[in-house]
């Protein structure tokens, strides 16, 4: 176990100090960075609006409730922003760039020979499970770090006012979300739980490419055509289940608190993302212990 | 040489593809039939909708339509709905033209660029390639449905009834005619919008690499779905969001004019850049 130990370390290693990763991290920083910007913006606006229009008692207290929780940490970070754009880019982009980092290094390992040196190393067990694990982490990694950021970022700029439920069109969650009722009663463990589950959505998302990479070496099919089949997918359930069921099938409205879902299930979910994780993991297990490496 | 490098595009990148150019003909004759569905919804609940008859023009504008303008007011309903489908459409389009110049460059391709002694041609026979791969998937995506349509029972017609905009989240109040539109324009400019966004996928990839530009151009496509502008050059391609349909479209001569300056200055600067990029000894996989 010593050995994959270090072979994890060294694949952490390799990902942190891979162009790709860092090109996509840098992009996804100046995402979130000019998003918390804007929310700081949308903040300073209703303050000063709040400060001009209700006046202040001698105390020093509002003679009027003032509508300040409408922007609060929670709704002002990535992850909680409602009806703006640079979160849906980052929601709905996130198949895309968490594949580009490291989902294709076993292929490239396999065309330069570097997985048979591994593999006789550590055992096939234990390099294809590493290589699993190395390319979960970095799907969650790539997502994990810039929402991190975003949430640090945030917090420096505008106040953590605990969410009111009389203001729920500003936040854009309800309880038909997963997270709907958790977030108004704990809503910073309620930001914390949504990271875990993009995180997990994230890394899952990852070990596809890898484990199609078993069936075709084309680079850009294995990391792209999962996406554009996820698409397919969402497409068809949606036009499918249009006026007929109101259950939320898209596995991106469940991760994004705030997108304009229907009823969020909790089976549906589950199920979701158990079969991401555990299909590709089957494959990767399976055809790796039969790969051909030596 | 130039008419060399174009046969030879022509017949590895396309007349090779077959598989791919099945796979869309068959993924867009599917989703296609999702508009049959909804029709079966509409003959419950709107019969109104169906007095005139359902044209293949229906089906086309359902499959392509994208979503109307989104209202963006902080502390209101979202009324935003993704156009999904929309999305599988342009993200195929893109993602059909974007490895065959540089799986070529990294095989063939060096070579043939060597014996021919001009980076130019290469470089020239690899837009025009573009171009025509480009519209090739347009025209099988056009056939699938309206093959789907002429499938059940529709009009073959290129007039699209009103009711569509229902489909597309339009607002009634914004659209231009309460009976049909004839949507032979819609067609061209979603058209033409296809091509110019290959080409700047084309020079992006360039110089970023392919992988990378996918990347950088899924966003820009899913911020232009957000937002209703010019600048998100993606807009031209939605049906719903124009100035034909809808009286807050998008004007189609500023599109045209817009496209081909986007579309010239991605063919000139991959031009200028091709010459003087280490092209031989780089990897642009």
């Amino acid at each position: 176990m010593k050995s994959l130990r270090h072979f994890l370390q060294n694949e952490l290693y390799n990902l942190f100090h891979s162009k790709s990763f860092l090109f996509v991290l840098l992009i996804l920083l100046l995402i979130v960075t000019a998003d918390d910007i804007l929310a700081y913006k949308s903040y300073k606006d209703n303050l000063q609006l709040t400060l001009t229009t209700v006046d202040l008692q001698a105390d020093g207290t509002f003679a009027e409730y003032p509508f300040l929780q409408i922007y609060t940490l929670y709704n002002s970070w990535i992850g909680g922003r409602a009806n703006e754009t640079l979160p849906m880019v980052f929601f709905y982009t996130m198949p895309v760039f968490v594949v580009i980092p490291y989902s294709w290094s076993y292929l490239a390992e396999e065309k330069n020979g570097y997985d048979r040196i591994m593999a006789s190393q550590l055992g096939k067990a234990s390099y294809f499970l590493g290589k699993y694990v190395s390319t979960f982490l970095s799907g969650a990694l790539t997502v994990l770090l810039p929402m991190l950021f975003s949430f640090l970022l945030a917090s420096c700029l505008v106040p953590a006012y605990r969410p009111d439920i009389n203001f729920a069109l500003y936040y854009q969650v309800s309880a038909t979300k997963l997270l709907g009722n958790l977030y108004y009663a704990h809503p910073l463990c309620t930001a914390f739980l949504n990271m875990l589950m993009i995180g997990i959505f994230a890394g899952a998302w990852a070990t596809i490419p890898l484990a199609l990479s078993f069936f075709e070496k084309n680079k850009f099919v294995v990391l792209f055509a999962p996406y554009l089949v996820l698409l397919y997918i969402i497409a068809s359930l949606q036009k499918a289940s249009v006026y007929r069921s109101f259950t939320e099938t898209s596995v991106l409205n469940y991760i994004w608190m705030t997108s304009s879902s229907s009823n969020q299930s909790i089976v549906v979910y589950t199920i979701m993302t158990v079969s991401l994780i555990l299909l590709p993991l089957a494959i990767v297990l399976e055809r790796g212990k039969n790969a051909d490496v030596y | 040489m130039f008419i060399k490098f174009l046969d030879h595009d022509l017949r590895y990148g396309i007349g090779r593809a077959k598989k791919r150019l099945i796979v869309t003909f068959i993924m867009f004759f599917f989703l296609s039939i999702y508009h049959f569905w909804t029709l079966r919804i509409f003959e419950l609940t709107d019969p109104q909708y169906l007095e005139s008859p359902v044209t293949t023009a229906d089906y086309f504008l359902a499959l392509i339509g994208g979503c109307g303008k989104v209202n963006l007011i902080s502390g209101a309903e979202n009324d935003f709905v993704m156009p999904t489908m929309w999305f599988v459409f342009v993200l195929w389009m893109q993602f059909t033209s974007l490895y065959y110049p540089f799986a070529e460059l990294n095989g063939i391709g060096k070579q043939l660029m060597v014996l021919s002694g001009s980076r130019g041609n290469w470089w020239l026979s690899k837009c025009v390639w573009t171009i025509i791969n480009t519209i090739t998937n347009y025209l099988i995506v056009f056939a699938a449905s309206t093959i789907a349509g002429l499938c059940f029972g529709a009009k073959p017609s290129m007039q699209a009834n009103w009711y569509v905009s229902r489909e597309l989240y339009m607002k009634v109040d914004d659209l231009t005619s309460s009976t049909t539109w004839n949507i032979w324009s819609v067609f061209l400019m979603t058209g033409f919008t296809m091509i110019v966004l290959a080409l700047v996928q084309l020079i992006l990839s360039l110089i970023l690499k392919p992988v990378q530009s996918y990347f950088v151009l899924a966003g820009y496509l899913f911020a232009g779905a957000y937002i209703q502008n010019p600048v998100f050059f993606g807009n031209y391609a939605m049906g719903a969001r124009n100035a034909l349909l809808v009286s807050t479209g998008l004007t189609m001569p500023f599109g045209i004019l817009l496209g081909i300056w986007l579309a010239v200055l991605s063919i000139g600067i991959g031009y200028f850049v091709f010459q003087y990029r280490d092209i031989l000894g780089s990897d642009l996989s």
